[in-house]
């Protein structure tokens, strides 16, 4: 069949065609195809609804309906993963919005690749207050800790989360890498404390990749 | 006091209101409000028009934080004047305090006529989402972007006749199951910013100084607070 550039995954993903996407997913599964290489032709059209949001084609809703066929991409490609990938290389990832801020959907964007790439991810929510994120993360033990900050009035919490988490972190058993999303940049990183930051959910990934690649190149 | 103003076309009508309220004549340079959807490129656009005023001791700007777009910004020759608001909305609520009271109160989001006139209108982003995805699947996205808020308030400003601009959001806010409310706004931080005394409330950098990030945040302090 002769391929057509509506066939083409990214633009099926960039036109938010979810049956389309799913369609075409579940068919190079059935031939064999690599099930990351899938993941990043998804993400290249979540890329690419980035782009449309703001040249005004799309609204929010269209990047959310862009994390919502990741999150069902995810859920046909993880079983698949999961035999490729042992669960200790790909990590736990903590992730909440700070106290203060109500956003979520940038994080539900994130949180849909990371599960694709075979990340357990624990949400715990939004408005959540520094004490919450200790106790979660001394619960669990997490990789890494991301927090996410649209507002600019949750970056003192962002920072105070930050502060409690690396003076409590022998307490806690861990201290794990802190990455902050959504609206910062280096200077905000620097406020907050954090060790890393992204303002868009493929970076994100990419970042949480390496701090685990790294800790286990540390212990290995 | 020689002083030109750069002001958010979204607040364009309250702005007018308080220019004539003060009797304050500066001229007013406005800035497109859909610059909003990317926040680095309203800081180019608005640090490219302070560049440009040369001839004016100080220039107001009528804009929140608004997505960290005020950080950063720098004249060389004019003082550079700003409320320390989130956004505009703290910025006609009256207050940065205000806000945060009614936000504790509970999870709002807020409207304006001004807001509701841009393209970036909450009320067209719906009429946008049901054509585009249909009715069951357009309400589920709309309603997952208002899954942490209870409310949807209209801020009355008093500025331009508000009564279609309250219905279209009565609509919104009735077809997702919100509670609609109207708050009364407040003119008291736009009038001062354009007449003073600029006191903490505001932002005041001296010519050649950027406006930073730290202006805007908590004292060291209140963060300690926050841990406990």
């Amino acid at each position: 069949m002769k391929r057509t550039q509506a066939s083409h995954l990214p633009d099926l993903v960039a036109n938010l065609q979810e049956k389309s996407v799913l369609r075409e997913v579940r068919r190079r599964l059935g031939r064999g195809e690599d099930p990351l290489q899938l993941v990043r032709e998804c993400q290249e059209g979540v890329h690419l609804v980035g782009e449309r949001y703001e040249q005004k084609i799309y609204y929010i809703s269209g990047l959310i309906m862009a994390g919502e066929i990741m999150q069902r991409v995810g859920s046909m490609v993880f079983p698949l993963l999961e035999q490729q990938v042992s669960g200790n290389k790909s990590g736990t990832i903590l992730i909440g919005t700070v106290q203060g801020d109500i956003h979520h959907i940038g994080k539900g964007i994130v949180t849909a690749l990371l599960r694709c790439y075979g990340f357990t991810v624990v949400d715990i929510g939004v408005n959540v207050p520094p004490h919450q994120f200790r106790s979660k993360a001394e619960e669990i033990q997490p990789d890494i800790v991301g927090l996410s900050c649209l507002i600019n009035s949750s970056y003192p919490a962002a920072r105070a989360t930050v502060e409690l988490l690396r003076s409590e972190a022998e307490n806690i058993g861990c201290r794990p890498p802190l990455i902050i999303g959504g609206l910062v940049d280096q200077r905000i990183c620097d406020y907050v404390g954090a060790d890393a930051w992204t303002t868009d959910s493929i970076t994100g990934v990419r970042l949480c990749q390496k701090f685990v690649a790294d800790k286990h190149a540390g212990s290995g | 006091m020689s002083a030109t103003i750069l002001a958010c076309k979204t607040i364009s009508d309250e702005l007018i209101l308080a220019l004539q309220a003060t009797g304050c004549t500066h001229p007013v340079c406005w800035v497109d409000s859909n610059l909003h959807r990317k926040p680095g490129k309203l800081k180019e656009e608005i640090q490219s028009i302070i560049s440009r005023i040369s001839n004016v001791e100080t220039i107001i700007l009528a804009f929140g934080l608004c997505g960290n777009a005020l950080v950063g910004l720098r004249s060389d020759t004019a003082r550079l004047v700003a409320p320390k608001t989130e956004d505009c909305i703290s910025l006609l609520l009256g207050s940065q305090k205000r806000r945060a009271e009614l936000t504790r109160e509970s999870a709002s989001y807020y409207l304006t006529k001004g807001w509701l006139e841009s393209e970036n209108s909450i009320a067209d982003e719906y009429d946008d989402c049901l054509k585009r995805f249909g009715r069951r699947k357009g309400r589920r996205l709309m309603l997952t972007i208002f899954k942490e808020y209870r409310c949807l308030s209209f801020v009355e400003t008093g500025a331009g006749d508000s009564i279609p601009y309250i219905a279209k959001s009565e609509r919104v806010a009735r077809d997702l199951g919100l509670v609609h409310q109207v708050i009364e706004g407040s003119s008291r931080l736009l009038e001062k910013l354009l007449v003073g005394p600029w006191n903490d409330e505001f932002i005041v950098v001296h010519p050649g100084c950027f406006i930073e990030l730290e202006h805007f945040l908590t004292a060291a302090s209140e963060v300690a607070e926050l841990r406990q």
